[in-house]
């Protein structure tokens, strides 16, 4: 069931069952209206719990949500945690240096300014500042979580990452694998972390990712092409 | 469990003063009056604030008659102090003149033929008509850079001034005399339109063509609310009361010519006159009736059930009761002229309408932000805005 | 009427609006980090700016930057992000008409403009706002196509109008600014005649959309 909402769209809901609104949706707290507060595709399902509803829309300004999987970049460190930037000019998210595994009083964690993390969303209030973990809480394994040594970050739009994400019929990373050996870690803030062990390779690699936004999945496998054999066929000087 | 409730903290409901609950919850303060039927100014709904008005208290005629004075030199030309409610508005309209470059003495012929045509009709090209400069100056007691709201207002009063049609750019135009020295020495001015000694004032009649600016200083004191209709309002009277001075040309500088070499090369002929104002002549500004309108603002906000005093007591033990209100159909109600911190920040919808007498409008701005306007509700503060337009023109005549 | 979002590379929502010879560039970021003068406790702060299409600011863009937001705060569901910042910066391309005389063009287009901007941006909007433009010709005639700056120009009364839409259709009037001589009757003419402008805006404006999601 997919349709397009605009926001202040009317959407029916079953009153009789619990509703779980998810992005995109808003309950107004003097009117008490459920709406649609993006623009998008409506998903509505059911489950036992009851109807969850939410919009699936594209956007490039990332708002922290709990469990999100994000890159982020060091941006200052005080005596107990760093501060991190999930998105530019947006209120930074605080890493503390007790989400890290086998953190301890002594045993701190090394990161400097500048450094890429990837981290999971925690705590995400809108009242307060978000906090991100490099942690599974769950068993206090490292996860894949933690610094993202080298490589390069591309930007792409939220639903862009997403689909890289989550989507597992999604066709990029299985081209591109074709091409070259490559590390990647995609955050749902849209930066995606991205190394290879030769330079072209990441440079082909960024432009293809970069290209390939808002394209066919057809299409990727001839962008993909033509940015690897450009570069090699670039001669270096 | 036990020691959980020993340590108990009985809560005290917090009671202030209403003039402390108006400050730190201004909406509820506001929702308690209206619920009692009148606001936090003791006026009813739609009771607006009496209005006194002072013009030409200001208006500089002794200097005028002193000294001859350039028109560098800038004197009040009009006035008037309009007081509404605690707050004091004091305009004062001053003048310059200027050259009109844009246009050469041919054109200006052909061109007032064809305006005298067109201004007989109700309208015309609104390239015709001209507004005055207003600067708006809200003192609260410090310095610094105009506020945001100061420039809103001062732009609003030129646009509402311009497209209300009330000021033609010809009647702001100079019509210069001449100084002449008869030959037993004495000194004489003498004017285009009198009939005397037309030959000389047509030999004499220069190039150049002047036309009046008019600016406006509006200045408010104890500002406790929106501010647009007190100033338009000041404006509208200051402006029935400017003279302008009639000006004239010393005959020995008519036609001065001068050549001036820029650069070494070019010759440039520099004509320069002496354009100096009459200390004794002056006539009013000519305003097209047409356009004399006067403003005011309306609030609309609906009424909380919640906060309604009558309902209290009531309410707090039956829940029952409580529900049965929300289905109920929201109360919306008018408030005439806008005033007070709380009013001022808890409506969002507000109707500001400039009126003229016979019950046309000049300027209309309604702004829907919070409570839905219905037709109803515009109808009213429409049939109260003539009212008030029409109190406003009755006082304007007995002074 | 042409829109195409998502013009701007480097900002999170952007749409470049023409109508007629009306032409703007609105740009949206947020939320961000407000400076704190500007932090709202409980509220999404929204800062606009307007830049004119010849020249610095003046009191008129002031003027247009205060109409525009107050369209634009009601529609905003501003408890979504409390102590965060929406920025909106307005660039003019061409104006359409004489920029010493009117601004009914630019406003109109400056909303419409916003609005669409808001939607690509990605910042909640409780509903659409949609302006347009009514002239009464000095023949008492309603124009609400087409409007040319010798059209405003021999008017008898000027008229911008916002809708707020809801639910696709046009529910609360938001903002009428009117000059000009009209009476009562005028007002309720220029309201129906909007409303049906506002409807045809609103049409396309879905379908603009709807067909770039379908991409």
């Amino acid at each position: 069931m997919s349709t397009l909402v605009i926001p202040g769209d009317e959407i029916t809901i079953n009153p009789d069952v619990p509703v779980i609104l998810g992005p995109g949706m808003y309950n107004d707290p003097v009117t008490r209206d459920i709406l649609p507060v993006n623009a998008g595709i409506l998903n509505t399902s059911n489950s036992k719990k009851g109807q969850t509803i939410y919009v699936e829309y594209d956007s490039k300004r990332y708002t922290p949500a709990v469990g999100d999987l994000v890159v982020g970049i060091i941006t200052g460190s005080f005596a107990d945690s760093y501060r991190v930037s999930l998105a530019n000019f947006s209120t930074p998210v605080s890493l503390s240096y007790m989400a890290f595994p086998n953190a301890s009083k002594k045993n701190r964690p090394t990161l400097v300014i500048g450094d890429l993390v990837y981290a999971r969303v925690c705590t995400a209030e809108k009242e307060l500042e978000a906090e991100v973990e490099c942690v599974d809480s769950t068993n206090g394994s490292d996860a894949g979580f933690g610094l993202l040594d080298g490589g390069m970050i591309i930007e792409v739009t939220l639903g862009f990452a997403r689909s890289l994400l989550f989507n597992n019929e999604f066709p990029l990373l299985r081209d591109l694998a074709q091409h070259c050996k490559f590390e990647i870690a995609i955050g749902v803030n849209g930066k995606i972390w991205i190394k290879t062990d030769e330079v072209k390779d990441t440079i082909a690699c960024y432009r293809s990712i970069s290209d390939c936004q808002g394209k066919s999945y057809d299409q990727f496998r001839d962008i993909i092409k033509k940015h690897f054999q450009e570069v090699t066929t670039t001669v270096e000087e | 469990m036990a020691d959980v409730e020993e340590n108990v903290v009985e809560v005290h409901p917090v009671s202030f003063p209403p003039e402390i609950l108006a400050r730190i919850s201004p909406e509820l303060s506001l929702q308690r009056h209206l619920s009692l039927g009148f606001r936090s100014s003791s006026r009813g709904f739609e009771e607006f604030r009496d209005v006194t008005i002072n013009t030409e208290n200001l208006t500089d005629d002794k200097a005028l008659k002193d000294t001859i004075k350039t028109n560098n030199e800038k004197q009040i030309l009009g006035s008037c102090v309009l007081k509404q409610g605690d707050v004091f508005v004091i305009t004062h309209i001053t003048g310059g003149v200027i050259e009109d470059s844009t246009l050469s003495p041919d054109d200006i012929d052909e061109e007032e033929d064809a305006e005298l045509l067109e201004i007989t009709e109700e309208n015309s090209d609104i390239t015709k008509y001209t507004s005055v400069y207003p600067v708006v100056e809200v003192n609260r007691g410090r310095m610094g850079a105009c506020t945001d709201e100061e420039m809103i207002t001062s732009q609003r009063l030129y646009d509402t001034l311009l497209h209300s049609k009330i000021l033609t750019k010809k009647s702001l135009r100079v019509d210069p005399g001449v100084r002449i020295t008869n030959e037993d020495g004495s000194v004489e001015i003498i004017y285009p339109d009198t009939e005397a000694k037309k030959e000389i004032t047509k030999a004499m009649t220069p190039k150049k063509k002047w036309s009046y600016v008019l600016y406006a200083k509006i200045e408010v004191f104890g500002r406790t609310g929106p501010v647009y209709d007190m100033c338009w309002n000041s404006l509208m009277f200051a402006l029935q009361s400017v003279k302008l001075p009639r000006a004239f040309i010393d005959e020995r500088a008519t036609d001065l010519k001068m050549t001036v070499r820029a650069r070494g090369r070019n010759a440039i002929v520099m004509e320069t006159y002496n354009l100096l104002c009459d200390p004794e002549e002056s006539y009013r500004l000519p305003l097209r009736d047409i356009g004399k309108s006067f403003a005011s603002t309306y609030g609309l906000i609906d009424l909380d059930p919640e906060a309604d005093i009558s309902k209290l007591d009531s309410a707090e033990d039956e829940d029952e009761s409580m529900e049965g209100e929300e289905e109920e159909e929201v109360k919306t109600v008018l408030l005439a002229d806008i005033d007070g911190e709380a009013e001022e920040t808890c409506i969002k919808s507000t109707i500001s309408i400039t009126t003229c007498p016979n019950g046309r409008f000049r300027q209309l701005s309604i702004v829907g932000g919070g409570s839905k306007i219905t037709r109803e509700l515009l109808q009213k503060s429409i049939a109260l805005s003539k009212q008030r337009s029409s109190d406003l023109t009755l006082k304007s005549q007995q002074d | 009427m042409n829109v195409q979002t998502g013009y701007l590379q480097n900002v999170d929502g952007s749409c470049l609006y023409s109508l007629n010879s009306t032409k703007v560039i609105s740009s949206v970021t947020g939320p961000i980090e407000p400076k704190p003068r500007q932090e709202l406790p409980t509220q999404l702060a929204i800062e606009i700016n307007l830049r004119p299409a010849t020249g610095v600011p003046t009191t008129r863009e002031i003027t247009l930057q205060d109409k525009i937001r107050t369209v634009i705060t009601p529609i905003l569901a501003s408890y979504k992000f409390p102590r965060q910042l929406c920025q909106i910066t307005l660039q003019l391309l061409q104006s359409g008409e004489t920029e010493s005389l009117f601004n009914q063009l630019e406003l109109a287009a400056c909303i419409n403009s916003t609005v669409f901007a808001l939607v690509d941006s990605g910042v909640p909007l409780k509903n659409l706002a949609i302006a347009t433009t009514i002239v009464i010709d000095s023949n008492n005639n309603i124009i609400h196509e087409n409007i040319t700056d010798d059209i405003l120009k021999n008017n008898k009364s000027v008229h911008v109008i916002v809708y707020q839409i809801e639910n696709n259709k046009p529910s609360n009037l938001l903002l009428m600014d009117s000059h000009g001589d009209f009476d009562e009757q005028d007002v309720l003419k220029v309201l129906e005649a909007s409303e049906s402008n506002v409807r045809q805006l609103n049409k396309s404006f879905r379908e603009y959309i709807q067909s770039k999601l379908s991409n």
